[in-house]
């Protein structure tokens, strides 16, 4: 019965890393470009949810409706102004100029905000369900609900709509697209906004169950990083299936091994599943 | 009318791959252009697309000038593109593929009546168009790459050697279906190594040989020249011949 | 020029050795007289401090650009090994196992046995992808510091006791005198069949093999020998330091500064990491005494202008400025491939 309930666990916050990861890989897909400040967005996010809740009382599931549109803002014009820059130069210069992004935002904050740990407690954050021994947390499946609806409205997006399909045009074949007409600056741009706008309301859902600091999202990224990987190259429906993946089995191994490697034990069975399949779980897909 | 006029490309900065290049494509015609591998063929239909820009020269759609565009909006004028190794979405199906080639606002509102008439060309295509394009055989890859191209409703089509790796039967029809895209009033530039059936097709050809033009002239007069047959297109000609005796 | 943007392979490649070996074994006569008399001429030891970080510095620049430059490998988790040299030095020294040299041989070589299962794994992913496992290997090794706190004491950090007392010259001459070694390791690689092969499998990993060089073989080789000498500097750092732990000597931030010396000189250039060195550490003194608490924004921004307007480093924007040709490289380099 535990194990059930840890089980849940994994999969409930599975949700969330589904949801930050598939950004990632959205940019990683048509750009070829790793994006470390990832988890940055997810924590500017998550401080934008704070003060809609601290100064207008907004719930924190409505304010995915201000965030995710604001940080779309943001990728769109960070792609424009900076990342559009780097995109034909060598990797070392692509990876360390979001790093150099990453670290400006994390000490950004900390200096105007304070490392102080802060949290936003609803009167849902500590509420469950319960089933014979097994407790649901309410917020959590809340949050894992609304991340995969997230999830899915990417990939009705990006399989329906004419914009989605250049994006995934891009990814497979640039040249290409750009023979049908495609504008490959346009969907660079677009692309690097949605992975910001997911990557906000993954920020959003997070803000009823967990504390927000400054360095709360590199945490966050690594993880991504790794689904990404495991996904396989750039895709999205992999890395949504990853992350709940990951989710699930840094529960089980938390619980079996040790809380306190919870944050290396996702890592390790990473590097494991590495070593048997180096171009991830799942193989190319569509999207 | 696309004119071409005195381009020089060149990748990088050293001795540029084309010089001096001129040709027109008037409308209504095809035009072939042959030449021997690494002549510069495909950077030439790269440069018209807007993938690459010309050092010096100009290319012009009547009064469009085509050279300072960016690649995308050259597509918008109706330009199509049906590029050497066809350049599929791999991960895409058939039909998605089509779907890209309608990307152009131009031809967008008309992509279910182009659908349908692409596959009125190509009938195998509407029993895959569900299949992922990489899991297509070359023939039917071809006929997406050039269904794809139809897609966008181009004034002008270029191909780029798409009887490449066919079996001689499947090239004969390729080449009956790059007539009937003729017939239809697209103009047509083809770009083979396959000349004796490129020269047989077409209104005009040039030949182009480490990066120049130097000779043009109608289809079957190049055929029939024999400087041409003998020291330009000796195996090239050759070659193709034996692919007809083979038919035969 | 347009061209460029189709072949993405090899645009804007990182620039080959500009500092032939030759030119640089003539003038080091000089330069190393001078670099004896330092704790003369800096006589303030927060000076001397400075200069030894430099030369930490140049370490683990030229350790890191031997992959990252020359085998075209770029490490986000280049700490590991620096770590990993610093805590085998501290333990064998804090349980009395080993005299002070052996334990800093041993840091060198636990770092490079180390290289070896790391590097096997992380080979097996290219690109962006290897950047990412990199990240992902130097955060599990921190985690471990952090909870094996029977061997490393975990958070708190590990007290060692001093090598050589309390001033800091004898640490300055233990510096240089590796720095030195490493130098002549990298002037005699590069200049050796390796350094083309490095480069070989840095410019097309396939080419590569198909001329009958083995990637993996050699990418792991400049590992071993990059890791061998993070370790040494690890070591190194925690005979001088007198506490290490893992904030400090694991985290991310330090697989950053160490990249940021090459990336500052010239990736993919013997001196670059020389010079890159001098001028981060400079910056980053200057910057902290300046901004205080401000400083890591400063750094960040930092990071993004020179990726933005200094991609080749400070090597690259000098020979620009000497060569008239130099605009061009990018262009041969595309049309070799
Ligand atoms: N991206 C590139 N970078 C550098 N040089 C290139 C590039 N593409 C082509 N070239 C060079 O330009 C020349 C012309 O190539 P191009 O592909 O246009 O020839 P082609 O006539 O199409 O040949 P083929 O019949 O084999 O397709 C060749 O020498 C080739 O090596
Ligand atoms: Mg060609």
């Amino acid at each position: 019965m535990i194990v059930l309930q840890v089980l849940i666990n994994g999969l409930l916050t599975g949700g969330i890393y589904s949801l930050i990861s598939v950004g990632l890989a959205l940019i990683l897909g048509t750009m070829r470009i790793i994006n470390i400040f990832h988890g940055e967005l997810l924590m500017m996010a998550m401080y934008l949810t704070y003060w809609l809740y601290l100064y207008i009382h907004l719930d924190p599931y409505v304010s995915v409706l201000i965030t995710a549109p604001v940080l779309f803002g943001f990728g769109y014009v960070m792609q424009r102004v900076l990342i559009n820059r780097v995109l034909a130069q060598p990797e070392v210069n692509q990876v360390l100029l979001t790093l150099g992004i990453s670290m400006a935002l994390i000490n950004l904050f900390q200096l105007f905000f304070s490392p102080t740990y802060r949290q936003v407690r609803t009167g849902y954050s500590t509420a469950v369900l319960a089933f014979a021994d097994v407790r649901i947390s309410i917020p959590y499946t809340i949050s894992f609900m609304l991340a995969f609806a997230f999830t899915f409205l990417l990939y009705s997006f990006l399989i329906r709509t004419f914009p989605g399909k250049a994006i995934r045009a891009t990814a497979q074949d640039r040249q290409a697209a750009v023979m049908m007409g495609v504008n490959i600056a346009t969907v660079n741009a677009i692309s690097f906004g949605i992975g910001a706008a997911l990557a906000a309301a993954a920020g959003s859902l997070l803000v009823p169950i967990y504390y927000i600091f400054p360095g709360v999202g590199f945490p966050f990224a690594i993880k991504a990083f790794v689904v990404v990987v495991l996904g396989g190259m750039g895709s999205v429906v992999g890395a949504a299936l990853g992350g709940i993946i990951f989710g699930v089995v840094e529960a089980l191994g938390s619980f079996f091994i040790s809380t306190r490697y919870t944050d290396a034990i996702g890592l390790l069975i990473f590097i494991v599943i590495l070593l048997v399949r180096p171009a991830g779980l799942f193989g190319r897909s569509r999207v | 009318m696309l004119s071409v006029d005195g381009i020089d490309v060149a990748y990088g900065v050293g001795f540029p791959t084309l010089r001096n290049v001129s040709l027109r494509l008037p409308e209504g015609e095809i035009i072939a252009l042959v030449g021997s591998n690494g002549a510069g063929k495909t950077t030439l239909l790269n440069t018209i697309s807007g993938l690459l820009r010309p050092s010096r020269g100009g290319i012009r759609l009547r009064d469009t000038p085509l050279h300072l565009l960016p690649p995308h909006e050259v597509a918008e004028l109706g330009i199509a593109h049906v590029p050497e190794g066809r350049k599929l979405f791999p991960m895409m199906t058939v039909e998605e593929n089509l779907h890209m080639g309608a990307y152009t606002r131009r031809s967008r509102p008309h992509l279910a009546a182009m659908i349908e008439s692409v596959y009125d060309l190509f009938p195998v295509l509407r029993d895959r168009r569900r299949q992922y394009a990489r899991t297509l055989s070359g023939g039917e890859q071809q006929m997406v790459a050039i269904g794809r191209g139809l897609m966008s409703m181009p004034e002008i089509i270029m191909f780029d050697e798409p009887s490449l790796g066919l079996a001689p039967l499947i090239v004969r029809e390729m080449f009956e279906v790059i007539k009937r895209v003729n017939a239809e009033g697209k103009t047509v530039f083809l770009v083979e190594q396959n000349v004796r059936f490129a020269l047989g097709i077409c209104h005009y050809a040039y030949i182009l040989e480490q990066g120049q033009i130097i000779g043009s002239g109608k289809g079957q007069d190049l055929l029939n020249d024999e400087f041409i047959q003998t020291s330009i297109l000796g195996t090239g000609l050759s070659n193709s011949g034996m692919d007809s005796q083979a038919d035969a | 020029m347009k061209a460029a943007s189709l072949s993405r392979r090899s645009a804007g490649r990182m620039q080959g050795r500009r500092f032939t070996p030759m030119n640089l074994l003539i003038t080091m006569p000089l330069i190393l007289l001078l670099l004896l008399g330092v704790p003369w001429l800096v006589s303030s030891p927060y000076f001397l401090d400075i200069v030894i970080l430099m030369l930490m510095y140049m370490l683990l620049g030229m350790s890191w650009n031997l992959l990252g430059g020359f085998a075209g490998q770029i490490s986000l988790g280049h700490a590991i090994f620096f770590g990993l040299g610093a805590y085998c030095y501290g333990f064998l020294i804090n349980q009395h196992l080993t005299s002070v040299w052996i334990a800093l041989a041993s840091g060198a070589l636990a770092a490079t046995v180390a290289s070896i299962p790391i590097g096997i794994l992380c080979f097996r992913l290219r690109g962006p992808y290897f950047v990412l496992v990199t990240l992902a290997a130097a955060e599990v090794v921190r985690i471990l510091a952090v909870n094996l706190v029977d061997l490393t004491q975990g958070a708190e950090g590990m007290v060692i006791t001093p090598a050589f007392g309390i001033s800091k010259t004898p640490y300055y001459y233990l510096a240089l005198a590796f720095v030195l070694l490493e130098l002549i390791t990298m002037v005699v690689l590069c200049s050796s069949r390796f350094g083309y092969y490095y480069m070989a499998v840095r410019e097309d990993e396939d080419t590569a093999l198909a001329i009958g060089v083995n990637p993996l073989i050699h990418k792991l080789w400049a590992f071993g020998i990059s890791a061998f000498f993070a370790g040494l500097t690890g070591a190194f750092y925690a005979s001088y330091r007198h506490v290490i732990d893992p904030s400090v000597v694991l985290s991310l931030e330090r697989s950053v500064d160490i990249l940021l010396g090459p990336l500052v000189g010239g990736i993919g250039t013997l001196a670059g990491p020389l010079v890159g060195a001098v001028i981060m550490v400079s910056v980053n003194e200057g910057l902290r005494s300046l901004l205080g608490g401000a400083y890591l924004v400063a750094y960040g921004l930092i990071l993004v202008v020179i990726v933005l307007f200094f991609p080749s480093g400070v090597l690259g924007v000098t020979q620009r400025f000497f060569t008239r040709e130099a605009g061009g490289e990018a262009g041969k380099a595309d049309e070799a491939a």
